[in-house]
C-alpha cells in the first residue's frame, strides 16, 4: 500500500498554491499542518483527484488519481462538508453509499454500523438541517468511511467537534489508521501530536517539515508557532 | 449501471424536496385549474352596462351551439346565420349589443368561418346572398392565395395546394367547445410549463457547488460516471411528469365541464390558415403530445446550460429571456430560415400557429410537416446535448 505524490503543483495565475510536492506515504496516519492559505486543501483535493493539478501526479499502488479504481479506495471529508438539508442522515449516507457503488443490501448494513459508530443512530431519520455543527461533522466522517477506504483524506475533521467528540474521533482514527493511509489536515497541533505517525508541515505551498517529530529541544507546537512569528517578523 | 436506480431516486428527491418546487407546483395547479374557465368569470357588458354574468351568457351560447350541433353547413344554415347577423347593428363592438345576444350568439363560429373563407367584412356578409358552393370554393381560393403570399418554396406551395384541394365541403357543424378551449389554452400551458422547468432545473448542477456537495460527489466512484445520467433523467422525469399531469388536468377539466362532443369537428374551421385535414380533437392530441417532446428538449437544454455556466441564476435569466422573447419577437415571413429556426425552438414551437403552419422541412424533394418532424429533431438535438453535457461533466474540476 503506497501513495506516491510526484512533483505535484497547482498554480492559479501568478500564485503558486502547491509547489512541486513529492512524497511517498505508506500505511499510517499523517498529520498535515499549516496556516490558512498554506495550500493544504488544494493539496488534498488534488490527492483525491477532484482538482486537476497544473503538474505532477498522484498514484495509489500505481493507479492514477483520475481513475475510477482510485476513487474506489478513497474516503474523503472536504473542509467545508456539504450536505442536503432536506435529507435525513440515513438517506444521505445511503446516497453516498450508492455513489461509492456499494450494493444496496450491504449499504443499509454499513450505514447502520456507521451511524452507531459516530453516535447518530438516534437521529438517523432526522433531517440534517436540524443537526448541530458537531453532528454534521460526525456525519461527514461516517460518509468518508462507508467504503472501508484504503486511503482516507480528512480535511479539518475535528473542526466543530467538542472535546468529548474529539477524543472519540481520535480513538476511531487510531484503529482505522492501522489498516490504511490516513491524511488529515488541521490547525490544531495537539490533534496531530496525538494521532499522527508522521507530520507534514506546509507553508507557501511547500513542505517545510516532513517526518516523525522527535526534536526534544522544541515541541511541535513551538516549532509551528515559530513559523508564524517568522512571517510576522518579515512583515 | 451500478446503483443507477438508487442514484436516480435521490436525484429526484433533491429536486422535489425543495420548498421552491412545492410552491411552484401549487401555483401551477391553481393556474391550470382556472385557465379553462377564465372566460366565465366576471360580468357581461352590453353597451357599457353589465347585463349578467359571463357564465350566464356562456350558458346561452352553449345551448344554442348544442342545438346547431350535427347540422351540415349548407345553404339552410348559412342563410340562418346571415339572417341572424342582419339583426345585429353595424357597430365596431357589435358583440356587445343586445341584438347580438338575442339573435346571433351561437352562430358566431359559422359566421367566423364565412368571414375567414370569403374574406368579407361584417357589412358584406350581412348583404351576402348565401351560396354554399361559392363558400367552399372561396375557402380553397382564399387559403391558396394565403399560401402564395407566405414566402414558401414552390414545392411547399404545390404540396399545400394539393392538400387543400382535397378538402371538400360541406362540413358538419358540431359543438366542440372543450377542444376549442384546449387549443386556446395551449400556449398558456406551454409557457407555464417551460417557465416551471427553467425555475426548477436551472440550479440542478450549480446547486451542488453552492451546497459544497460537488467535492463529495466527484470523489466517489460513480460521481463522474452515473451522476450526470441520474441527474438528467431525474430532471426529465420531473419536467415530463409535471407537463403530463398539467396536460391531463386540463383535458379532464375541459372534457368534464364542456363535454366530449366535437372531437371530429374539422380543424380547418378552427384554424383556417391550415390545409391539414385533421379533426379538432386530433389537433389537441397532437399539440399536447408535441408539447411533451418540447418539454423533454427544454429540460435537457436548461440542465446542460446550467452545467456549462455553473451558475443557477445566469441559467434562469437566459432561460426566461428565451421564454419571454418567444412571445414578443416574431420574424417576418420573408426571413424564412431565421424565422423558422426561431419558431421551432422548444420554447416557441408549442403554439398552434407554429405547429400547424405552412412551413415544412423540405428533404429530398419531400415536404415534411412540422409537427411530424420537429419531435424527431428534438430527440436528436437532445441526444447530442446529452453527450456534450456528459463530456463536460466528466472533465469537471473542483476549482
Amino acid at each position: 500500500m503506497e501513495l506516491v505524490i510526484d512533483r505535484l503543483s497547482k498554480q492559479y495565475g501568478a500564485k503558486i498554491a502547491v509547489d512541486r510536492i513529492s512524497v511517498k506515504l505508506n500505511k499510517g496516519v499523517y498529520g498535515l499542518l499549516g496556516a490558512n492559505g498554506a495550500g493544504k486543501s488544494t493539496l488534498m483535493r488534488m490527492i483525491c483527484g477532484i482538482l486537476k493539478p497544473t503538474g505532477g501526479t498522484v498514484t495509489f499502488d500505481g493507479i492514477d488519481s483520475d481513475k475510477e479504481a482510485f476513487r474506489a479506495i478513497l474516503g474523503y471529508l472536504p473542509q467545508d462538508f456539504g450536505y442536503y438539508p432536506e435529507f435525513s442522515a440515513k438517506d444521505f449516507l445511503l446516497y453516498i453509499a450508492a455513489l461509492k457503488a456499494i450494493p444496496k443490501k450491504e449499504a443499509k448494513k454499513r450505514v447502520a454500523e456507521l451511524l452507531e459508530l459516530v453516535g447518530l443512530s438516534d437521529v438517523a431519520n432526522k433531517k440534517i438541517k436540524t443537526f448541530s455543527g458537531g453532528m454534521k461533522q460526525r456525519l461527514g466522517i461516517a460518509q468518508a468511511l462507508l467504503n472501508r477506504p484504503k486511503l482516507l483524506v480528512l480535511d479539518e475533521p475535528t473542526a466543530g467537534l467538542d472535546p468529548k467528540e474529539r477524543v472519540r474521533f481520535r480513538n476511531l482514527l487510531g484503529s482505522i489508521g492501522k489498516d490504511c493511509i490516513v491524511i488529515l489536515s488541521t490547525h490544531i497541533v495537539s490533534d496531530v501530536e496525538h494521532l499522527s505517525d508522521e507530520v507534514m508541515i506546509m507553508k507557501d505551498g511547500s513542505f517545510i517539515f516532513q517526518g516523525k517529530w522527535n526534536d526534544s529541544e522544541m515541541s511541535l507546537e513551538d516549532f509551528y508557532l515559530s513559523q508564524f512569528e517568522e512571517d510576522e517578523d518579515h512583515e | 449501471m451500478n446503483n443507477f436506480g438508487t442514484l436516480y431516486k435521490y436525484e429526484v428527491k433533491k429536486i422535489v424536496c425543495k420548498k421552491l418546487f412545492v410552491v411552484m407546483c401549487v401555483l401551477l395547479l391553481v393556474l391550470i385549474a382556472l385557465t379553462p374557465f377564465s372566460g366565465l368569470f366576471g360580468a357581461y357588458y352590453e353597451n357599457g352596462e353589465p347585463v349578467g354574468s359571463s357564465l350566464d351568457i356562456y350558458k346561452i351560447e352553449q345551448s344554442r351551439k348544442m342545438a346547431l350541433s350535427g347540422r351540415t353547413i349548407d345553404y339552410e344554415l348559412l342563410k340562418e346565420t346571415v339572417e341572424a347577423y342582419r339583426q345585429v347593428p353595424d357597430e365596431l363592438r357589435y358583440t356587445s349589443t343586445p341584438e347580438y345576444r338575442e339573435y346571433a350568439i351561437g352562430y358566431n363560429e359559422i359566421f367566423a368561418f364565412i368571414r375567414m373563407s370569403t374574406g368579407m367584412d361584417f357589412k358584406a356578409i350581412k348583404a351576402w346572398e348565401p351560396d354554399e358552393e361559392e363558400l367552399y370554393k372561396s375557402r380553397k381560393e382564399t387559403l391558396n392565395r394565403y399560401f402564395e403570399e407566405s414566402f414558401i418554396t414552390d414545392a411547399e406551395l404545390k404540396f399545400w395546394k394539393e392538400k387543400n384541394d382535397k378538402i371538400d365541403g360541406p362540413f358538419t357543424y358540431t359543438y366542440h367547445d372543450a377542444y376549442e378551449i384546449l387549443i386556446d389554452s395551449f400556449q398558456t400551458v406551454s409557457v407555464i410549463v417551460m417557465a416551471f422547468i427553467a425555475i426548477v432545473l436551472s440550479g440542478l448542477f450549480p446547486n451542488e457547488k453552492v451546497l459544497k456537495t460537488d467535492q463529495l460527489i466527484l470523489s466517489n466512484v460513480l460521481g463522474r460516471k452515473s451522476t450526470f445520467e441520474a441527474k438528467l433523467l431525474a430532471g426529465i422525469t420531473v419536467s415530463l411528469g409535471c407537463s403530463l399531469i398539467l396536460s391531463a388536468l386540463l383535458f379532464a377539466e375541459c372534457l368534464g365541464y364542456y363535454g366530449t362532443q366535437g372531437f371530429e369537428f374539422p380543424f380547418i374551421m378552427v384554424f383556417s390558415v391550415s390545409a391539414i385535414d385533421i379533426s379538432v380533437g386530433q389537433a389537441c392530441v397532437i399539440a399536447y403530445l408535441v408539447l411533451q417532446a418540447a418539454v423533454l428538449l427544454w429540460a435537457i437544454i436548461v440542465m446542460v446550460m446550467s452545467e456549462f455556466l455553473k451558475n443557477g441564476i445566469a441559467t434562469l435569466a437566459i432561460s426566461m429571456v428565451f421564454i419571454i422573447a418567444g412571445g414578443m419577437i416574431s420574424f417576418p415571413a420573408s426571413m424564412r430560415a431565421v424565422g423558422q429556426i426561431w419558431d421551432w425552438l422548444p420554447t416557441n414551437y408549442p403554439a398552434i400557429w407554429n405547429m400547424f403552419d405552412e412551413r415544412t422541412l423540405p428533404i429530398a424533394g419531400k415536404c415534411l410537416i412540422s409537427w411530424k418532424v420537429v419531435p424527431i429533431i428534438y430527440l436528436l438535438v437532445g441526444t447530442a446535448l446529452f453527450f456534450t453535457g456528459k463530456r463536460k461533466y466528466e472533465r469537471v474540476s473542483a476549482e
